[in-house]
């Protein structure tokens, strides 16, 4: 490419000697890839004269010799010729400079030029996610996209616990549409995926740009298209990175003779004389008779009687727990293309090892993308497959919740093992009835999360005349989850399970669906007009069965299949899908590259809603001025490169609700469970004690045929911008969104019965915001520097919610949550402990207050603390997001880093209670924070007084564990080295990179968070502090 | 012209194509619901019987403090038991309802067993509203079925009225939109008791005899159940629950209707107390209406009763939880003087703290039916002693078991699930020895209570008689009985209220940790009194009972739960003093 804009050059330079002659001036303007450009302008320099390239990138202009031809286009490096004798057919390519305008985005069912786009439409840069490692490109996006929220935790293979796009915009899921090569996708392909396999990735964020997808787009739309061959050779690629992985931090727990402090103490508190089977206790009076602790023994046994005895210990259970991870990631692909053909293969696989014991994740990914042209390219037939399968030990459960949940709970009192060498467990008195955290993991190392999926479509593309292109694609989508749960018996402490089983948990998806559209390009005079007319329909089928058996002689792994077993089985199972029939039709108009505009229009019929209501329609417009391209900007500013005034006004829709939402429905519940409760319908009426039961219907759910869809109108404003020759770059975009019929279940009388349920069109909800990002690129010497800085911002408002549904969201009978956003924390205000009787006497009445305990504000003023005395007290959500990506580069050194942060959240820090209040919780530990705690002679702390009794029920939501969740983190920092070309050629590689990296370095958090993680408070898997060696070569 | 004509073909495709997806026929959306059936299918006989079944499931539809057992509602806030557990924070709202100070209307248990009994209620709403629409030719059990349902529904009721007074009465003939206007004022207690009374005259009206599915209701045990609730209605409580007076027209509808059953002859007591709480004698001749559980049946942890799961104590053959455990004063209870008789006055004046002072003591044999004891053997098994160990946090709440809901290790009733235990034991809805008791009660308030004298030493002499399984190995006992039958002149004087002083006796050890405990103080109008002196007392010997105490007009019944009230928009009051 370089030779011939090199050999293009000397063409020019060695005719640039001629005299000065009016003549016609020809050529043909061509991109890095030889493409045609348009619309790109030629500038006489010399009288400001100008002409544009039309679709076939060609020119005429009359011009001097000796005058200079500067050819000039949004996001391209001008070049400037001067005309010489010899100037006749001029051939110019043009150069992208680093900027994302030029880049191709699919904006749905097309693909735009990223300047022509016209709706609030975020690109991805790729190579900044490709070398993070994660093992989810969803969570490696984390931060790149203003308005894109990602909360997530460090289950190896995990799953993003919620993404929203642009905020809250309804009661239900607020989880975006995937697309991957054209077709709606689960999520959990998505995350699956392989980002190296990943070409572009564009999130389409306003209703004007969403609404192509129609009733599935209100939450926003992220589209995903995988590679395909580059250029005409052969070429393979090679990444591998290793990764190192461990704890950035835990809560400090208290350790056995802490503990036996704190145990001390409540009991002098509540008054009591402390007695504990676990500690002996010696005490003294000070002068003032107040108790002293002078010692506190511990006994040596905590049980001598089972498991060879169970001696007393002093166990760092997060310590038990936990190991350091590792993560390799190797992709390999293969690319060859050529005028008729174009080949992609690509195989990776993807192994963590989690920091918890025994979690771990393996994956593997297979794809082939592959197309066939016709020599005069009439017609083109392809197929893009992913095959992909991933094995995930997940953190397993026992009783009282995962290793981590017990890395809290856990007595440090408790040894990890007994004397005969097996796991110990809660025994004796004092101990509430959870399990060795460390057994729990041991036990349930053989729990499996299986994830199979095949995905792929083929399509057809016709142009049976010019300009017009019609495309079919037949997409398909299967995916199967399993799940197995081997639960062996154990004996530990008084804690034991007689009995094996095995369950397997089969969860099956087949998701068909069928597009087919027309693309028509017409041009006349400086009109463009672009039309897309097209249908789709979408058959999707989900069924699950889920096996259990007991009973199993031998407790190997592997002998835990169905047939093994000789207990007793039960087996469940069921089906249900979704059909989705859509017309869609889009315009694109411009004039003279300086006026865009757009319509869409989509109608989607959907089986999820009653035969009265079946069909939404979802039309969109939205109109743009690049005002950079009125000739008193380019002759007065020119400093202005692009600017470019955008706005857009849409409806998108949503049909999150279940499949058979709209029908009053009798369920055969045989034996349904929930929390060992039986809530189902079969009974033995005959009084015989076993065998199979005579079981009859309950009504679960009341028919509604007039559900319908619930939508969302969204009016955007935004403005692109830049200056100086693109080496300063932005864009800002407003947005406000007004949601309504939102579908939702209201809460219901109890004297409904269980029939109660009813899906309805109800709340309104309104979002505004607005997002920002600004770029900087440029190099000083051998210096390249580039800043991508980005900051997001959205607040939602209920504005309307049902009076019957009202009650199913935080507030009371006279504060309710309109007009508040529907992530708000409602509760109560503390005001800090009532420090002596006179104090509690002289405060309002609130059941179980008493000296050292939480005194709270009486907000009504009606001298009782109830219910009637909470408030709204912060949002869970952000004031604002923002990420701050940085790269620089001197010779072949490159170093980047990514910050990214929060401002301005709010979180109910439940972990706050089990941290630091002690009647709530006994029989568990807490946090050594709680040595802390309020006495009569240690007044100055918010921490109240341990006591054995939560009389005053200080578990309930108040200020006291609201905290603020505001962070900033060093999510990833990288330091590259591309080796020399001298290198290169001896291994016959066209590029190699080595690298180093290390992500969540450190973080910056509000003192007032007691949790090592705001992203993180309670006791999800935690998020690894990483350490990364990695290698990109391409042959 | 090759070319041409391939240009037509895709031409013509494309246009097919066009076509076919525009004219996409209608029913191309169409979607049924699996697994599931819609209004209509249950709209015949058929359809009337799947929801009869579905109704008498939900006798059984429970958990540890649902209302399929009373052991928190009647016992841990009687005087028979503790909460038990690890400490007090172990079920931190059960240790609320037992300390009754810190009760709040927002406690999910209040929420939880007010919706599952109105889910209850609806089910047998239900099956009436299909069934009312069917006619005998169509569906010939019609009006058996309809008894069966009102029966239903009137047992769910009397659990609602007798816990929270004020409850909103729904009947099969509101729509949805109608229930949501009816108050939970709009009838008083009084005529809530009638209606369930109705409800109970319609099965004694039109249920069989007997029934070949034993599980179901028949009219003999409608009637019990309506001489149980004209009982509970004789004692008339003002709005505050103050007992202001019996009614003698409801005590004299309790004789006519035990008169009945008992004239049936169908129903006996057991010869021994014992088989009431073994799984081998379950249906036996004193169960006249009980929860039918069931092991091994298809479901995924059996239909089994979890509702006594955490009831089982620490020794290693159940493993956990120790919850429910008999108290100080319960086992004072059983103590008896030299002529057999219970020590009134002076039970609880002495602790019993060591074994022998269960042989110099005399004691009801009942006690070692009813109490794990260290050193006495546990449920009828003399080579399973129960030892002082499994005993959870005895620092907090002594060494005592419950025994009674708890059976033998190696019953094959018992499904374990995790460090819970279930058991598919029935649980028993109506005994005959209540019905005998409800009966000399009704008698001694209409001053009868001559008449009352053999009713309760029936139930006195069987006691004696069951001491069969308690033997030690040697043949010994662990405890020295002597319990004996009231002989008035000889070692009694039988007045009146004499009388109503032993039958509040007989009655408490007879369904000791059974759960009527609570229910019987709050209908005697004694509650406060009884529960602040045991408070008193018991609170010296377990000092987490410090700030317990039962606040007289409130806390006989509990709060309306919020989230109610709240969802009906006012609609609902809150009882007095919440």
């Amino acid at each position: 490419m370089r030779k011939v804009l090199l050999a293009c050059m000397l063409l020019i330079l060695s005719i640039c000697s001629s005299y000065a002659q009016i003549k016609p001036v020809t050529g043909v303007v061509t991109d890095d890839q030889h493409k045609p450009m348009e619309f790109v302008t030629v500038t006489i320099l010399e009288t400001q004269k100008s002409t544009t390239t039309d679709m076939n990138g060609r020119f005429k202009i009359n011009v001097l010799n000796g005058q200079n031809l500067k050819f000039s286009f949004v996001g391209s490096i001008p070049v400037t010729v001067k005309v010489g004798s010899g100037t006749k057919d001029l051939q110019i390519q043009l150069k992208s400079q680093y900027t994302a305008l030029n880049e191709v985005v699919v904006t749905g069912y097309q693909t735009q030029r990223k300047a022509d786009v016209i709706g609030a439409v975020s690109v991805v840069n790729m190579d900044d996610v490709k070398d993070v490692p994660i093992a989810s490109p969803l969570q490696a996006l984390q931060g790149r996209i203003p308005g894109m929220s990602i909360t997530t935790d460090g289950t190896p293979g995990g799953s993003a616990r919620s993404v929203l796009i642009r905020g809250i915009n309804t009661l239900g899921n607020n989880d975006p549409l995937y697309i991957i090569d054209g077709q709606a996708v689960d999520r959990r392909l998505f995350e699956t995926m392989d980002p190296n396999d990943i070409q572009s990735l564009q999130v389409l964020k306003d209703a004007a740009s969403a609404s192509i997808y129609g009733s599935r787009a209100s939450n926003g739309v992220i589209i995903i298209t995988t590679k395909g061959a580059k250029g005409n050779k052969l070429r393979v690629d090679f990444n591998n990175s290793s990764s190192l992985q461990n704890y950035a931090s835990h809560l400090q727990m208290l350790n056995t003779l802490q503990r036996g402090q704190v145990l001390w103490q409540a009991a002098i508190n509540d008054g009591i004389t402390p007695v504990s089977t676990q500690y002996t206790f010696t005490s003294h009076k000070d002068a003032q008779g107040n108790p002293v602790l002078d010692n506190v023994g511990v006994n040596e046994y905590l049980d001598k009687t089972v498991q060879g005895g169970i001696k007393a210990g002093n166990t760092d259970w997060f310590k038990e727990i936990s190991r350091p991870g590792f993560l390799i990631r190797d992709n390999l692909s293969l690319s060859s293309g050529s005028d008729t053909h174009s080949l992609y293969l690509s195989f990776s696989n993807l192994v963590n090892r989690g920091i918890v014991k025994y979690t771990d994740n393996q994956q593997y990914d297979f794809r082939v993308n592959s197309s066939i042209n016709s020599p005069n390219h009439a017609l083109k037939i392809g197929e893009n497959l992913q095959v992909s399968y991933s094995k995930q030990t997940p953190i397993g459960s026992g009783q009282g919740g995962t290793p981590l949940d017990l890395g809290i709970l856990d007595l440090p009192i408790l040894p990890v093992y007994a004397e005969d060498g097996s796991f110990s467990g809660p025994i004796g008195s004092g101990f509430s009835n959870r399990q060795n955290a460390l057994q729990v993991a041991e036990l349930s190392r053989n729990w499996k999360n299986y994830y199979r999926s095949v995905y792929g479509n083929a399509y057809l593309e016709i142009t049976p005349v010019k300009n017009l292109l019609f495309r079919s694609v037949y997409g398909l989508e299967y995916t199967e989850g399993q799940q197995v749960v081997i639960n062996p018996t154990y004996k530990a402490g008084f804690l034991s399970s007689t009995v094996n089983s095995y369950s397997n948990n089969n969860t099956t998806n087949v998701n068909l669906t069928w597009s087919n559209t027309l693309n028509y390009n017409l041009e006349f005079g400086k009109s463009r007009l672009n039309l897309l007319g097209g249908f789709e329909y979408l058959n999707f089928n989900s069924s699950f069965i889920n096996g259990y058996k007991e009973g199993f002689l031998v407790q190997t792994p592997d002998y835990f299949q169905f047939d093994a077993g000789t207990g007793v089985s039960t087996l469940n199972g069921n089906a249900s899908g979704y059909k989705l029939l859509s017309y869609f039709a889009k315009t694109n108009y411009s004039f003279n590259s300086k006026y865009l505009a757009s319509l869409t229009l989509r109608s989607d019929g959907s089986s999820r809603f009653g035969a009265n209501n079946r069909f939404g329609f979802f039309p969109a417009a939205s109109v743009g001025w690049r005002i950079s391209e009125e000739s008193l900007i380019k002759n007065k500013l020119p400093f202005i490169s692009q600017l470019m005034a955008r706005a857009g006004i849409g409806t998108t829709g949503n049909q999150k609700i279940g499949n058979a939402a709209v029908f009053g429905l009798f369920t055969p519940a045989y034996g349904v469970i929930n929390a060992r409760r039986n809530s189902g319908s079969a009974y033995d009426l005959n009084g015989i004690n076993t065998g199979t039961l005579p079981s009859g219907v309950i009504a679960t759910q009341t028919a509604n045929p007039n559900l319908k869809w619930e939508s969302t109108t969204e009016i955007n404003g935004g403005l692109d911008f830049g200056f100086f020759d693109q080496k300063v770059t932005g864009s800002f975009d407003y947005f406000f969104r007004k949601t309504k019929d939102i579908l939702l279940v209201p809460p219901y009388l109890a004297v409904l019965g269980e029939g109660g349920p009813m899906w309805q069109n109800g709340a309104t909800m309104q979002n505004k915001g607005w997002e920002f990002t600004l770029g900087y690129n440029n190099h000083v010497g051998d210096f390249d520097y580039r800043l991508n800085a980005n900051i997001g911002s959205f607040k939602d408002k209920v504005t309307y919610i049902p009076a019957s549904s009202l009650r199913a969201y935080p507030g009371n009978t006279e504060k309710t949550i309109l007009g508040h956003s529907l992530s708000s924390i409602f509760g109560y205000v503390t005001d800090g402990i009532y420090q002596n009787q006179a104090e509690v006497d002289a405060g309002p009445i609130q059941p179980g207050k008493g000296v050292g305990r939480i005194r709270y504000k009486d907000l009504n003023g009606d001298g009782v603390i109830d219910q009637l005395d909470q408030d709204f007290l912060g949002t869970t959500l952000p004031d604002f997001e923002y990420g701050l990506n940085t790269s620089i580069s001197y010779k072949n050194f490159t170093l980047t880093f990514f910050l990214q942060g929060i401002q301005g959240a709010k979180q109910v820090n439940t972990v706050k209670n089990q941290a630091t209040l002690f009647g709530a919780f006994i029989g568990q530990n807490n946090s050594t924070l709680i040595l802390n705690a309020w006495t009569p002679q240690h007044t100055n702390t918010d921490i109240p007084a341990v006591s054995n009794f939560d009389s005053n029920n200080e578990t309930r939501t108040s200020t006291y564990q609201i905290e603020n969740s505001s962070y900033l983190k060093l999510r990833n920092i990288q330091l590259g080295y591309t080796l020399p070309k001298s290198f290169l050629q001896k291994w016959k590689m066209s590029r190699a990179e080595i690298y180093v990296s290390a992500t969540n370095l450190f973080t910056v958090k509000s003192s007032q968070f007691i949790s090592p993680d705001p992203e993180n408070p309670g006791t999800f898997y935690p998020i690894a502090r990483t350490f990364t060696l990695g290698l990109s070569t391409s042959f | 012209m090759k070319l041409n004509r391939c240009k037509s073909a895709i031409r013509n495709i494309t246009l097919t194509l066009v076509i076919v997806g525009l004219g996409a026929c209608k029913h191309a959306l169409d979607y049924a619901p699996k697994g599931s059936l819609s209004a209509d299918l249950v709209k015949d006989a058929n359809g009337a019987e799947l929801l009869v079944t579905a109704a008498y499931a939900s006798l059984g539809n429970g958990n540890e403090y649902s209302s399929c057992s009373d052991w928190i509602w009647g016992s841990v806030r009687a005087d028979d038991a503790y909460k038990g557990g690890a400490s007090t924070g172990d079920q931190p709202e059960i240790d609320r309802l037992e300390q009754f100070a810190f009760i709040l209307p927002d406690q999910s248990f209040l929420q939880n067993v007010w919706v599952w009994n109105f889910e209850a209620i609806g089910r047998a709403n239900l099956a009436l509203s299909v069934i009312n629409n069917l006619n005998t030719s169509q569906y010939p059990l019609k009006l058996q079925r309809q008894a069966e349902m009102r029966f239903l529904r009137a047992h769910f009721y009397f659990w609602m009225v007798e816990n929270f007074k004020n409850v909103p009465w729904i009947d099969e003939t509101l729509t949805p939109e109608q229930r949501k206007k009816v108050s939970n004022t709009a009838l008083t207690q009084d005529q809530l008791w009638d209606k369930i009374a109705a409800d109970f005259q319609f099965g004694v009206d039109n249920l069989p005899l007997t029934q070949t599915q034993i599980g179901r209701a028949n009219k003999i045990a409608a009637a019990a159940y309506l001489a149980k609730t004209r009982l509970y209605q004789a004692y008339m409580q003002d709005k505050n629950h103050n007992v202001i007076g019996i009614n003698a027209t409801h005590l004299n509808e309790v004789l006519a209707q035990t008169a009945f059953v008992i004239g049936t002859g169908k129903y006996s007591l057991a010869p021994d107390f014992a088989q009431n709480f073994l799984y081998e004698y379950e249906n036996g001749p004193e169960s006249i209406f009980a929860i039918q559980y069931s092991i091994a049946d298809g479901t995924p942890i059996g239909r089994e009763d979890w509702s006594h799961n955490l009831n089982n104590n620490m020794a290693p053959a159940y493993g956990c939880c120790s919850f429910h455990r008999p108290s100080d004063n319960l086992v004072n209870a059983f103590k008896t003087d030299n002529n057999g008789l219970p020590l009134f006055d002076n039970f609880n004046t002495s602790l019993v703290s060591s074994q022998s002072d269960f042989v110099t003591n005399s004691f009801d044999p009942r006690l070692d039916h009813t109490i794990g004891i260290p050193g006495h053997p546990f449920k009828y098994d003399n080579t399973f002693i129960y030892q002082t160990s499994y005993a959870r946090a005895p620092e907090v709440y002594g060494v005592y078991s419950a025994m009674k809901e708890v059976m033998p290790p190696n019953s094959p009733s018992l499904k374990r699930d995790g460090s819970r235990l279930a058991t598919a034991k029935n649980w028993d809805i109506i005994r005959y020895d209540d019905v005998l008791l409800w009966r000399a009660e009704a008698l001694i308030e209409l001053n009868r209570q001559a008449e009352a004298l053999p009713l309760i030493n029936q139930i006195r002499e069987r006691a004696a008689n069951s001491t069969g399984r308690l033997k030690l190995k040697d043949g010994t006992f662990a405890t020295n009985y002597n319990v004996q039958q009231y002989v008035d002149g000889v070692n009694c004087n039988w007045t009146q209220a004499f009388a109503r002083k032993a039958l509040q006796w007989e009655r408490r050890v007879e369904f000791a940790t059974e759960s009527p405990r609570f229910f019987d103080l709050v209908r005697w109008g004694i509650a406060a009194e009884t529960l602040n002196s045991y408070f008193a007392a018991e609170s010296k010997r377990h000092q987490f009972l410090k700030a317990a105490h039962f606040q007289k007009n409130k806390n006989e019944y509990l709060p309306i739960p919020q989230q109610q009230i709240t969802l009906s928009e006012g609609l609902y009051k809150q009882n007095p003093g919440y």
